[in-house]
């Protein structure tokens, strides 16, 4: 079968031990299409002799690619990773906005919230950061409103 | 010559989601501008107490889905910054909002590629350009400054409004030479979108040819979507407009 060893194989085990080779085959389909085929050489087979798999890529990509791939490999993944985690963070965060803003819109139907007077209170409520910011301004506002609490209305 | 009047408007129809919203929209406005004059389009069925007493001026609609342009329509002040109600207002700024005009007639703000992860569909085959360069949607109607002293402004507003109407009751859709719908340039997903018959009237009616269109400066700032990831840096001053869009909360709670 006729075959082409893509250049873009790397150590998976990485440069240190540079035991374990991956590589992308294109092979030639009989209708002049391709066929892709992801593999895994080890160097040595289970009688300890040289991988002959292994040995043609390493003699067609080279050694020095090779490593160049890994490295190249390695500092792309850690990047996707970073970015992946910032975008996970910033999806939570932005799930939370979401959550704090419809909370605040439900506060703002509690009658003794919904019919104060007390716009200092109202303002801080709505601009509060987060829901214990926030159930602590709706607990004040009911407490003064029920007279719990006694604090003079702006 | 009288100062122009000015102030903003909030529709809220439909759900009790959109009514809450705007009246806490509302009152963030006059956190940082007691004085603003604010509009309240709405159902009847919907107004309490809250409403009536926020609001400066108050136009019942019905519940179209697009009362929002009915509403936008009818505004009772010259310079007019519409706003979805699902937003909030953060930053002392939104005093400065009357000034943003730099001689445009309507503003949006805009949809650039950096945002494009934050939309459904941008792109289409009908806009793309001369050079074969994809293009599409480039306005984001989530808030609107417009001069309603302009009549071709009112009548761009009507014109929004009835194009839509006929366009969600499948009586209006861009033809193809044979007469039928253009569904290749025009895709079927535009069909009960606003979007579409706002990029319709300013790219395709001769009659707004010269309407002038803007986008707002540091637009994003102005009508910052909670999706957004900051640290894409999207507005360069702080925000002012904070866009709570996300569909499956509006669901969740309120009907």
């Amino acid at each position: 079968m006729e075959y082409e060893v893509l250049d873009n194989a790397y150590w998976e085990d990485g440069i240190d031990d540079r035991s374990v080779l991956k590589c992308i085959r294109m092979h030639k389909q009989a209708d002049g299409s391709k066929r892709k085929e992801i593999i895994v050489f080890s160097r040595l087979l289970p009688d300890r002799s040289l991988c002959p798999n292994f040995k043609e890529v390493v003699a067609t990509v080279g050694t020095e690619k090779i490593d160049a791939n890994t490295n190249e490999r390695r500092q792309r993944k850690t990047m996707e990773q970073k970015t992946g985690h910032v975008k996970k963070e910033q999806q939570k965060k932005a799930a939370q906005l979401e959550k704090l803003f419809h909370m605040k819109l439900q506060a703002f139907e509690i009658p003794e919230i919904r019919d104060s007077k007390n716009r200092k209170l109202r303002t801080a409520l709505r601009r509060s950061e987060n829901e214990v910011e926030m159930n602590a301004y709706a607990s004040l506002i009911i407490g003064i409103e029920k007279g719990i609490l006694n604090e003079s209305t702006d | 010559m009288s100062q122009p009047t000015k102030g903003f408007l909030i529709v809220a129809s439909r759900t009790k989601f959109f009514y809450y919203s705007a009246c806490n929209l509302i009152e963030s406005i006059k956190d940082f501008m007691p004085d603003a004059k604010c509009c309240l389009v709405t159902e009847e069925r919907l107004l309490d107490d809250r409403g009536r007493e926020i609001a400066d001026d108050l136009i019942f609609c019905d519940d179209h889905k697009r009362a929002k342009i009915w509403g936008m329509a009818r505004s009772p002040y010259d310079l007019t910054m519409y706003i979805d109600a699902d937003c909030e207002v953060e930053h002392e700024d939104i005093s400065i909002i009357f000034d943003q005009f730099n001689g445009s007639d309507v503003l949006f703000t805009g949809l650039p590629v950096e945002r494009h992860y934050c939309y459904a569909e941008v792109y289409f085959e009908g806009a793309r350009r001369p050079d074969g360069q994809p293009a599409g949607f480039e306005l984001c109607g989530g808030v609107c400054l417009y001069d309603m002293r302009n009549p071709l402004v009112r009548e761009f507003m009507h014109d929004w409004f009835d194009l839509t109407v006929e366009q969600y009751a499948g009586r209006w859709w861009p033809k193809k030479e044979d007469g039928t719908e253009d569904l290749e340039n025009y895709p079927q997903s535009f069909k009960r979108w606003d979007q579409f018959s706002l990029w319709w009237l300013t790219k395709k009616e001769p009659k707004y040819a010269d309407l002038k269109v803007g986008v707002l400066e540091d637009d994003a700032r102005w009508n910052y979507y909670s999706k957004y990831r900051p640290h894409l840096k999207h507005n360069k001053d702080p925000i002012v407009i904070r866009h709570y869009s996300s569909a499956s909360a509006k669901q969740e709670v309120y009907t």
